[in-house]
């Protein structure tokens, strides 16, 4: 009976959810179509204007033959092969660079500036990513488990422990400060040097380029490499690149795990997932309390929740594994 | 790149590579389309990819108020998609025990129904949402069949790439219907892969489980003998915690009784949250039990 109702509670709290998102989706499409589409229609005036004085000013030129030299033109900065003069001549594929496109498609990151061409390479991708991705998913997530010891329970538990605090306050203390480090140390700190690096970017697109690839949206309007002001450098930066991306995106998930485990974000996600089915799970919660519950009720660091039953905080990470940040 | 609104001719060359960058393309009667790229349906499909992290780049925000509102808008975003699809995912995982009863009515261990299971959602999404699909988009797009694959797959596995993206080719006309329809796709095939993560997931818990159990039989196996056979009860504690390997570096610690009861409590709490070893935390509880009384006799 109690799981009955519990069970309608989450699933009408589940599809406000989902309406929220659709909303969500829907603000975002009106935001970025009232924010873009003015300068859409006057660059659109604008290359107009460019394409007419230069067809008025080369007489001889039909807009059929410029229109197919255009599209020859477009066609290969698909791939990424330029055709203005002082373009780079690095190239796409060399090993560097296939280092570097090796990183955005295990990280699913797919920025698109180098894309293969052959439907070999296409075939090869594919079969690549089918195999690559789960195992770098699994790398990741092991490794931040892993590393969650040491930065999250370790910590938290020594401060708990030494200094008394309350646990809750400690995990919120301690989220906020893991978030300020990763934040300047792969986000802030990285792009005053990616700023320096690059030729025209300031510091605001530097800070975009990182969130965006980090988040492993991978837009690609902004490309590291592309037009950097030591071109003989060309290969070391890459190859740092590549690293730089795995190891942000490794910093990135530690944080999210960490606020994850925040308890007013268990409770939030426990009420959208619904209470957690008796077979594993809620199971093993009873069996743990059962054994820990008078020493840990007397530390005081375990709470009572409203239904009654010990809930061990310590206890989230296993919903926490199976949920892990990974899409 | 800066945007200037008012600067005077540019080069014709970097103007038109300007303008192709942000999805403006100068060839022909494409610049007086009606296709824009930020009206109301092109921009919800933006806002799905940044949502669902595909990113495919065609498009993207060229101002710098778009780009600061990007990022604000992934931040909540994506987190919230993520909850979604794992909902999702438990949600048809359930939905999948109808075919783990059936399959094991027919008498096979539970690890390899789930194994099973698991294959047979993988096969048949494989189908439904990479096999079937790019017939659909080979005759609305000009692309080839494997061309169609690789878009499926480079799409739901959120890479997006962006050099196939739907819906963007001036010369096709494309009936209102079709981006919506692709956009269900997308939806759905990520619940798929939602659901495929939750049973491989659920598999290889199990697998843990059973390598932890196995670990956790050796160990007492061999605690027993040492505790026959050995007077001295710290040497077993030390054979026992060789035994350990690099996970239960916190037992070992949890090991030296004398000071540290409360910590050793917080850190059998520590081995408890770990978990791929929640099955066997009575066992380490009762081993420490057992040393502790035997140290300090």
């Amino acid at each position: 009976m109690v799981e009955l109702s519990l069970r309608c509670g989450s699933n009408s709290y589940f599809w406000k959810l989902a309406a929220c998102f659709v909303v969500y989706v829907l603000f975002g499409t009106v935001v970025f179509s009232a924010i873009e589409l003015p300068w859409e229609i006057k660059m659109r005036e604008e290359l107009e204007a460019v394409k007419s004085r230069f067809l008025r000013g080369h007489g001889c030129l039909v807009e059929v033959e410029l229109d197919a030299f255009l599209r020859a033109v477009l066609d290969a900065s698909d791939y990424s092969v330029f055709a203005l003069r002082n373009a780079s001549d690095d190239q796409n594929w060399d090993l560097p660079s296939s280092l570097f496109f090796v990183s955005t498609v295990l990280t699913t990151t797919g920025y698109g500036h180098s894309v293969p061409f052959t439907n070999g390479g296409k075939a090869f991708c594919m079969l690549y990513s089918v195999l690559g991705i789960p195992i770098t998913l699994l790398l990741l997530t092991s490794l931040v488990q892993r590393l969650m010891f040491y930065v999250h329970w370790a910590p938290i538990t020594y401060i708990h422990t030494r200094w008394g605090l309350s646990l809750p306050l400690v995990a919120r203390i301690h989220a906020l400060v893991i978030g300020s480090i990763v934040v300047s140390c792969f986000f802030l700190i990285p792009a005053v040097a990616i700023m320096t690096m690059e030729k025209d970017w300031d510091y605001l697109q530097s800070v975009y380029f990182c969130f965006i690839s980090f988040s492993t949206i991978g837009l690609g309007n902004y490309v590291l490499g592309k037009n950097s002001r030591h071109p003989n450098l060309q290969h070391l930066y890459k190859v740092s690149i590549a690293c730089y991306m795995v190891i942000g995106l490794v910093g990135l998930l530690i944080v999210l795990q960490t606020f994850y485990e925040l308890q007013e974000l268990q409770y939030f996600i426990k009420r959208v997932m619904g209470h957690p089915d008796k077979e594993g799970y809620l199971y093993l919660t009873e069996q743990e309390v059962a054994i820990t519950a008078p020493e840990l009720v007397a530390e005081g660091s375990l709470e009572i929740d409203e239904k009654g039953a010990g809930n061990p905080k310590e206890a989230s990470p296993g919903a926490a594994a199976k949920v892990s940040p990974e899409r | 790149m800066h945007h200037h609104g008012g600067h005077m001719h540019p080069p014709p060359t970097q103007a038109i590579t300007e303008a192709v960058k942000h999805g403006v393309n100068p060839i022909g009667n494409d610049l007086n389309s009606s296709l824009s790229n930020w009206d109301f349906s092109s921009s919800f499909f933006f806002a799905a990819t940044v949502v669902s992290t595909i990113g495919y780049g065609n498009i993207s925000p060229t101002t710098a108020g778009g780009q600061v509102f990007c990022v604000f808008y992934a931040l909540f975003g994506i987190p919230l998609h993520v909850i979604i699809l794992g909902r999702v995912g438990k949600n048809l995982s359930s939905h999948s025990e109808k075919v783990r009863e059936c399959l094991s009515k027919k008498g096979m261990k539970e690890k390899r129904v789930k194994l099973l299971t698991f294959l047979f959602f993988l096969v048949i999404g494989a189908i439904i949402f990479l096999a079937l699909p790019p017939l659909v988009l080979c005759i609305f797009e000009d692309w080839s069949y494997g061309e169609g694959v690789y878009y499926a797959f480079i799409t739901l596995s959120t890479i997006g790439f962006g050099d196939y993206v739907v819906g963007v080719n001036p010369h096709r006309k494309y009936q209102q219907f079709y981006r919506s329809l692709v956009a269900i796709w997308i939806l759905f095939g990520m619940a798929w892969l939602a659901l495929l993560f939750n049973l491989l997931t659920n598999f290889m818990e199990d697998t843990e489980k059973k390598i932890a159990q196995i670990k956790n039989k050796k160990k007492v196996a061999k605690e027993n003998m040492n505790f026959r056979y050995d007077a001295n009860a710290t040497s077993s504690s030390e054979n026992v915690s060789m035994l350990s390997d690099s996970e239960t570096n916190v037992r070992k610690g949890a090991q030296k009784p004398f000071e540290q009861e409360e910590s050793s409590q917080v850190e059998s709490k520590i081995i408890a949250s770990d978990h791929d070893q929640k099955e066997t935390k009575p066992e380490p509880k009762s081993l420490n039990a057992k040393i502790t009384d035997q140290e300090t006799r």
